[in-house]
């Protein structure tokens, strides 16, 4: 549950939150609400890339304004597009979701999708 | 892994190891008055706040990584160089004869207490997650800290096109140059900064109007409302409205005092003022402009001289902000606003798109709001006409003319007007408050040279 309008509730959730750690806190929080699932999938495809990922293409379905700018943030300061037609050469991708684009393979599965290549 | 407690310690720490030479470099800025110690930490703070975001561009011209060092031989210089030219103390105000009751003080204290506990709750409540910190703010400044530089595609990549890349730096800078002193990117602790904007600009306007000869009741009392003004600290956690009120009051006091000549600080402040707001956006160069240009056209038709020094604070710590912008990053056009709509051919149009944002402007956010208008109001008729609280209300009706103009020149004015107005104008209330407070000192003070210098 996110932190709510009253003060009595913002209260109550830095309590019960506030020894968490940072993810876990943005996680619980209003972010979170949007969409916890594509936040777990943002956190866990950044912890997969590897170190010297020059930028990442997020494949989201009905990718929402929200969606965009949540992943530009997350992956900061690695550039993001989202949903984007074609994947800039040397860029990581990633799919959020089940679906997988015709002509790329799964590298690896991570919550809530997955990171992905091109077909060799 | 850090808990929120042990962050917001080390946060808080950074933010006193910035306030320290803030406050000693705001012994150069700040004159005698019966609430001196409260405006220097006001004015301390925000000096601060820049000296953290500074150390950022510095580092990076210096090539060495931001940090303490850094911030030590900032802080210093500054604490040092402001120690040459400290104000004098002597000239201030006698305190008030009348202070009024201590319970009364108490009384007016509470709501000012609520407001800040109340938006501190909002603040730290969770990750800051407002839709223009994750898209703007924040991705700005992930991005100078992460990557250790300011990077060129801050402003020419295609992916960061939604994130305004001619807007300052100066918020971004001061996030990544808190969290290089914090050693890693905590978009929680540094929340913190949030309220603290709000209580600098608190115990500015208090201090302010006590130097300026309100009673302390009487300051209190004006403080009040604006510490509970929803408008302005609702969702903005994270985003530019707050600092820049606290700009735009730091500015508009100080353009008051350069006009009333009280004191020999006042261009300082001005000065100051001027570099603080337009680094936080836009918003700021245009109030900064709006304010020349009704100074200069107040004097003219008064048949005066302009005042050519008073103009040259307010206008070249402004454009030289601007110009280092676009120094690092060239020239960038307004790329919200279609300016090609001012072409004959298209005046019909444009006719049609300002009567569009006008109506929905009077509709949604003025007729709504019209009790507490009225009030306003009749507040200001209670008051006595000055040359500088006219100023400051010429600067105020020409930044919300243009509030509810300039949508229109944009791709989409209902959404622009609609997500921009209430906002942004709601980040002018200091400047209100500053101004009204202008008409009502003389009436309601003790001395009735209020407005007399002070130094």
């Amino acid at each position: 549950m996110p932190p709510g309008d009253s003060l009595a509730n913002r209260i109550s959730w830095i309590r019960d939150h506030s020894s968490q750690d940072l993810f876990a806190r943005r996680l619980a929080g209003f972010s979170g609400v949007f969409d916890r699932r594509y936040l777990l999938f943002l956190e866990s495809a950044r912890r997969a890339l590897p170190a010297a990922a020059s930028g990442i293409a997020i494949h989201v379905p009905h990718a929402s304004d929200a969606h965009v700018s949540l992943a530009e943030y997350h992956f900061a300061p690695i550039p993001v597009l989202v949903s984007p037609a074609r994947v800039p050469r040397g860029w990581s991708a990633a799919v959020y979701g089940d679906w997988r684009p015709p002509g790329w393979r799964v590298i690896s599965l991570v919550p809530g999708g997955a990171l992905i290549g091109p077909v060799p | 892994m850090s808990d929120l407690g042990s962050s917001l310690a080390e946060v808080g720490g950074i933010l006193v190891a910035g306030g320290v030479p803030g406050y000693l470099a705001a012994s150069a800025f700040v004159p005698g008055g019966p609430a001196r110690t409260v405006e220097k930490l006001a004015w301390g703070f925000s000096i601060g706040a820049s000296l953290i975001a500074s150390i950022v561009p510095l580092s990076f011209l210096a090539r060495v990584p931001p940090g303490w060092l850094p911030l030590l031989i900032l802080g210093g210089l500054v604490a040092l160089g402001a120690s040459r030219f400290a104000l004098d103390r002597s000239g201030s105000p006698s305190p008030a004869p009348h202070p009024g009751p201590s319970w009364m003080v108490f009384l007016l204290l509470l709501p000012i207490v609520f407001g800040v506990s109340r938006y501190a709750l909002i603040a730290l409540a969770e990750p800051m997650s407002a839709f223009d910190y994750l898209g703007l703010w924040g991705l700005k400044a992930k991005t100078i800290f992460g990557a250790g530089e300011v990077p060129d595609r801050l402003f020419s990549a295609f992916t960061l096109r939604f994130s305004l890349p001619e807007y300052p730096l100066g918020l971004p800078l001061l996030y990544a140059g808190t969290a290089f002193l914090l050693g890693r990117w905590d978009d929680h602790a540094l929340a913190l900064l949030f309220p603290l904007f709000q209580a600098a600009a608190l115990a500015a306007l208090y201090a302010w109007l006590r130097r300026r000869g309100a009673s302390r009741a009487l300051a209190l009392g004006a403080v009040s409302p604006f510490s509970v003004f929803y408008p302005l600290y609702a969702n903005s956690v994270g985003t530019a409205e707050v600092p820049l009120s606290l700009g735009v009051l730091l500015f508009g006091t100080s353009l008051a005092d350069g006009l009333d000549a009280t004191d020999r600080g006042a261009l300082r402040r001005l000065a100051f003022g001027a570099f603080f707001v337009v680094s936080i956006k836009d918003e700021g160069w245009f109030v900064v402009l709006a304010a020349a240009l009704v100074v200069a056209a107040s004097a003219l038709m008064r048949r005066r001289r302009p005042p050519f020094s008073l103009l040259a604070a307010a206008l070249l710590p402004g454009a030289a902000v601007r110009l280092l912008h676009v120094l690092r990053r060239g020239p960038m056009p307004f790329q919200a606003f279609d300016f090609g709509y001012l072409s004959a051919s298209r005046l019909p149009e444009l006719a049609g798109r300002v009567k569009e944002v006008v109506t929905i402007a009077v509709e949604e956010s003025v007729l709504p709001a019209w009790p507490a208008l009225l009030a306003l109001l009749l507040v200001a008729a209670c008051g006595r006409k000055t040359p500088s609280a006219s100023v400051l209300f010429g600067v105020l009706a020409l930044c919300v003319a243009a509030y509810v103009v300039l949508p229109a020149f944009s791709p989409d004015p209902v959404r622009q007007i609609r997500n921009s107005f209430e906002r942004t104008v709601a980040a002018l209330a200091p400047l209100l408050a500053a101004a009204l407070a202008l008409r009502l000192v003389p009436v309601f003070s003790w001395r009735g040279a209020a407005l007399a210098p002070v130094d």
